[in-house]
């Protein structure tokens, strides 16, 4: 009998719920359930000022209606008069896609109602993902909508609570029809004095942030159509992708200031990128492929409409539903469409904003001209240029402008060709000729090298970073001669880089010449001739020739003995030699080396980062050696330290808990370690807190992410899946919110590696095809792309779905094959052939009669021993 | 599912009365009130924060224990918001901050577990509904709206076995309801040899027995009878299934 009560409850909540307010509402109203002609039979909804009710009517026509009833005790001036409003609203208009006015009256107490005809539907994205309509029919659904609300707009209403519950499907003859339901916060284009009723209280905006402008959840009163079109550009991105616009950013209750915060942040992802992310992570946490499968390969046209309409400055959208609708009609006719890309002075403003970190003193400047008044500025030096009195500054801002501009000119192209987030690097490609062409100007030419430069080691495109330092140098040599201390400390910079990665083999001698410049013009034991010998060390350590490095250590802390240097130069020059003796394993040395450079690093409050920078490496050479036990105790008592002392440094905090985490776990104390990441994520997120991403720092996001991360691997390696794969999701969200590759891979790696210890393979393996798709694909590194195509042949592998796992390895073949880079590497090629050469063997043990792929001989040539 | 022979008296006490100033028994019977209609939607919360079975029956049992332990009931303040909505917070707070660190060093022994067994069809409900889109606490909110409709009508239906007017019940039971149910109503009323103006008549009555059952209910854990705060509330759990 439990269960049958139980089942009769199932699925019926909602109407139990609604019979019980309607038996209420029908005691209120005082009759049998009766409000004029009409019968009660249904609670449909309760929005601020009145329930919707499904009732009856007998006579004269019998049907059935939707009847909206004002509550008890709104019936304040106000609400009347917006609750009037609605019902004139709706009898002035006449239109196929807006439920029509049948009837308007009063109940015995007073309260006014009207009704409507009665929509039998669901939501029109319900509708959509229930029919699995293809995107072609997803727009002509979307244009009649549009074509409801410009008639209402002719009618002079402003919607403005566009959202879809508020616009229902029906069908007729097989053939759906939306109607656009509620115009409870409509507003008159003419009548000022109705919208104070839109305002319940200051400063409380009605209706639904996620759909809302801008403006609107700014509080403006100066609301016109383009909101609707804002609106509409949210219902159209979420009829076709699944998503909100700004997803992964927004809850079901989601504030008004929030969203506004979020939507002035951001720009959304665009719609034909969001789609497969909501098919991949719907495949993911869902493991069903279905509702948006046939979404794929929405055109980049659509994109731009939909942006368009949900641009920020409603200057910007669609100036009507108008020109709206004759876009996506455009657009159905293969015509061009009028909203395109972000033009370049737009994006020279965004990306300027969004890059000033990395570009920072050079932009600043320049973004200023670029920007607003910039044009008329750049004219006008023109002009004067032409006339010959231009100032050098003047000229050296036209050609950075210039330099910029055209940069600019290429993100937006790129941009265009809807390759966004590879655009900048791709726009920086040519700029090493572009700077070459500024001779005119070296040291606006030396400036630009080494930002350039930067950012690129920023970007992790390292083999592009050294050319332009190397070129740096020179212009700086020609400016204030070679053995001036400003090319010299630009050369160390670039020999630094040089060291660090790329071509180390040609740097020892490149070092050597240097030091021998310096000991001619008499710089011998002078702190910089220190921090270029430093060099030889570390190059010979990072060539690993830890032997030949540990010589010239010694070489090198005996002269520093007999000299003075500064206690950061020592700091580095100890460090180093550290790394030389560790590496070549004399450990004694190395121990008391790195002891002393802890107590020197203390002693200095002020070399508080090089504290940090010596601890880490303390705590490498512990790992290393795979004394646990003592990393264990001596982060035991530094964290101690760190938590007790005021106004600790929370980042290093959190860094030091996560390398207590690691020490812990691989000292068997598996519990601590979860606790201590657990610890370390807490303390992230206080740093960041969710709700509002625009207050959180890149630093404490990066680090939520780090320390899930943390947190995830270790309980997936504990064996504790579901926390694993939830903290890896988490990650990841985080991750892609904030837009950072390097930390999205990560993520993602943790997710992948939490599935396949749980033993879910098929999750696995569409992580790892997330990643490749959201990051392997980028990088210029062949071992990039090469690891995530990798996994996902191994994984089919393992589920024995060899023919899969076959075309996929011909597919990492064929692009090895493309990056010279790539086929350089032999035992790179090797390992790849390797990979292949199982598939073709699982492959004919499943189908002994499979043909042998054309790639076949090129494979054992590659695993053959030299 | 919920044993008809817990129900709690509501007219005597609410629940936080009986726990704090009611005899042994009260405490008891408060407790298992507490424990019925808490358990699952509390389940469905750690499901839904990605709790493995064992793991999310582990943290709510816990969850319970070191109430009874720790007596925070007793410290909650009942003016100051809804015991639902206070429960749901304690829970969310035991569970990232005591349970994921006692979990561990809990299990294989410690305190003395509650005599009361996890229900049995909490993963089944938490499937039910487990792919919906919504957020955690309608969920909560609709799993314990869920479990209040459930228990009610099972109430009400015990009231008729006892008078034994069972099968009457049942007729009326699937109209109570179900929007449009499979038969309609003329059918049913031909059957059970009624006019369909009485059996709307038989039907509104029973709904208003219904209704006094849920509102028993609600007033149990809201701590009051006042009508309009108990409408309120229905309104509240309506909407969750909005």
């Amino acid at each position: 009998m439990a269960c049958q009560v139980s089942k009769l409850i199932a699925g019926h909540e909602r109407h139990i719920l609604a019979q019980m307010l309607a038996d209420d509402e029908m005691q209120e109203v005082g009759l049998d359930g009766h409000i004029g002609p009409y019968r009660l039979a249904e609670c449909l909804g309760e929005g601020g000022f009145g329930f919707v009710w499904r009732a009856e009517q007998a006579e004269p026509i019998r049907r059935e209606v939707a009847l909206k009833v004002l509550k008890r005790g709104m019936d304040t001036a106000q609400v009347l008069a917006r609750f009037s409003l609605e019902q004139q609203a709706l009898a002035s208009m006449e239109h196929p896609h807006i439920a029509a006015l049948l009837d308007a009256g009063a109940t015995p107490d007073g309260r006014p109602f009207f009704a409507m005809e009665l929509v039998r539907g669901s939501s029109i994205t319900t509708y959509c993902r229930e029919k699995n309509l293809p995107w072609q029919q997803r727009v002509a659904l979307f244009k009649d909508v549009c074509g409801g609300v410009l008639h209402a707009h002719q009618k002079g209403m402003i919607h403005r609570d566009l959202k879809p519950s508020n616009i229902l499907v029906t069908e007729l003859d097989g053939k759906p029809v939306p109607k656009i339901i509620d115009f409870g916060i409509a507003k008159a284009m003419t009548e000022g004095f109705v919208q104070e009723a839109f305002f319940t209280r200051a400063g409380h905006v009605m209706g639904t942030p996620l759909y809302m402008s801008p403006e609107q959840l700014s509080g403006s009163r100066d609301v016109d159509v383009r909101s609707d079109v804002y609106a509409l550009g949210v219902l159209f991105y979420q009829m076709l992708t699944g998503s909100l616009p700004y997803q992964a950013l927004v809850r079901e209750n989601t504030s008004h200031a929030e969203m506004l915060r979020i939507v002035s942040a951001k720009r959304p992802v665009r719609p034909s990128v969001q789609i497969t992310e909501t098919v991949k992570m719907a495949a993911l946490r869902e493991k069903r492929m279905q509702p948006f499968l046939s979404m794929s390969g929405i055109p980049a046209d659509l994109d731009w409409i939909i942006l368009k309409a949900l641009e920020q400055e409603r200057d910007r959208r669609y100036d009507s539903v108008g020109a709206l609708i004759a876009d996506v009609e455009r657009f159905q006719n293969n015509e061009p469409v009028l909203a395109h890309p972000p033009s370049v002075g737009y994006l020279t403003g965004r990306w300027v904003r969004r890059n000033r970190l990395a570009f920072a003193a050079a932009c600043v400047s320049l973004a200023a001209i670029i920007c607003g008044a910039g044009v008329a500025l750049w004219q006008a030096h023109e002009a004067r240029l032409a006339q010959g009195q231009a100032e050098t500054e003047a000229a050296r801002a036209r050609q950075a402008v210039g330099f910029l501009t055209a940069m600019l000119d290429r993100v937006a192209d790129e941009i265009g060709h809807g390759r966004n987030p590879e655009a900048l690097q791709l726009a920086l490609a040519n700029s090493h000729e572009e700077i070459q062409k500024l001779s005119n100007d070296p040291a606006l030419q030396a400036d630009l090298f080494k930002r350039v430069g930067w950012l690129y080691d920023k970007m992790g495109e390292r083999k592009h970073t050294l050319p332009l330092l190397k070129a740096q140098v020179e212009v700086l040599g020609q400016i204030h001669g070679p053995e001036s201390q400003t090319a010299l400390e630009a050369e160390l910079a670039y020999l630094i880089k040089m060291v660090d990665h790329g071509a180390r083999s040609s740097a020892p001698p490149l070092i050597e010449a240097l030091l021998n410049r310096l000991e001619s013009s008499g710089q011998r034991y002078s702190d910089f001739w220190f921090l270029v010998k430093r060099q030889v060390v570390r190059v010979w350590t990072k060539l690993r020739q830890p032997q030949k490095a540990a010589v010239i250590a010694k070489e090198l802390l005996r002269e520093l003995a007999e000299h003075r240097v500064s206690v950061s130069t020592t700091l580095f020059i100890k460090a180093s030699c550290f790394d030389a003796f560790k590496d070549s394993h004399d450990h004694a040395m190395a121990e008391s080396l790195i002891q002393e450079c802890l107590e020197l690093a203390r002693a200095e409050p002020a070399q508080g980062i090089q504290l940090d920078w010596v601890e880490d490496r303390y705590l490498s050479h512990l790992r290393a050696k795979g004394d646990h036990q003592r990393a264990v105790q001596w982060l035991h008592q530094r964290l101690a330290e760190l938590r007790n002392s005021e106004g600790a440094d929370q980042s290093r905090l959190i860094q030091l808990l996560l390398a207590q985490a690691q020490f812990e776990f691989d000292a068997g104390l598996r519990t601590e370690a979860i606790r201590h990441a657990a610890e370390a994520s807490a303390i992230a997120q206080q740093m960041s807190p969710r709700d509002d991403p625009k207050q959180a720092t890149d630093t404490a996001r990066q680090h939520l992410v780090d320390t899930l991360c943390s947190v995830a691997s270790l309980e997936s390696l504990t064996g504790m899946h579901q926390p694993a794969i939830h903290h890896a999701r988490e990650a990841f969200r985080v991750a892609d919110e904030q837009g950072h590759i390097n930390r999205l891979q990560d993520a993602l790696l943790v997710l992948a590696e939490a599935y396949q210890r749980s033993g879910d393979l098929e999750s696995t393996y569409e992580t790892y095809r997330l990643r490749y798709e959201r990051t392997g694909q980028r990088g210029a590194n062949y071992q990039r792309w090469h690891e995530d195509l990798k996994s996902m042949v191994e994984v089919r592998l393992k589920q024995n779905r060899a023919a899969e796992a076959m075309t996929l390895v011909r597919d990492l073949w064929g692009k090895e094959m493309t990056s010279p880079q790539a086929r350089a590497d032999k035992e790179h090629m090797a390992g790849v052939a390797n990979l292949a050469l199982s598939c073709q063997r699982s492959l004919l043990q499943k189908q002994p009669d499979a043909s042998i792929p054309t790639e076949m001989q090129a494979w054992q040539q590659a695993v053959k021993p030299e | 599912m919920p044993d008809v022979s817990h129900h709690f008296p509501a007219t005597r006490w609410t629940l936080l009365q009986a726990l704090r100033e009611g005899g042994e028994e009260d405490v008891k019977m408060a407790m298992e009130a507490l424990y019925q209609s808490y358990w699952s939607p509390l389940y469905v919360v750690a499901r839904r924060n990605g709790l493995n079975e064992h793991d999310a029956e582990d943290s709510v049992q816990g969850f319970f224990e070191s109430m009874l332990e720790r007596e925070t009931l007793l410290r909650a303040d009942q003016s100051r918001g809804k015991l639902r909505t206070y429960l749901l917070n304690s829970f969310e707070f035991y569970r990232s901050k005591i349970w994921r660190n006692a979990a561990a060093k809990k299990r294989g022994g410690g305190i003395e577990h509650l005599s009361y067994s996890a229900p049995s069809d909490a993963e089944e409900r938490y499937l039910q509904i487990a792919d919906e889109t919504a957020d955690m606490e309608t969920l909560y909110n609709r799993e314990w709206a869920r479990n209040v409709l459930e228990r009610s009508l099972t109430a009400l239906r015990e009231e008729h076995l006892a008078k034994a007017q069972g099968e009457r019940f049942d007729m009326l039971a699937m109209h109570l309801t179900q929007a449009e149910s499979e038969e309609p109503l003329a059918h049913s009323a031909r059957q059970a040899g009624m006019n369909e103006a009485t059996l709307r008549q038989a039907l509104f009555r029973l709904r208003r027995s219904y209704r006094e059952k849920i509102e028993d209910e609600l007033a149990v854990t809201l701590g009051t009878r006042d009508p309009e705060l108990i409408r309120c509330e229905m309104r509240d759990l309506f909407k969750a299934f909005e």
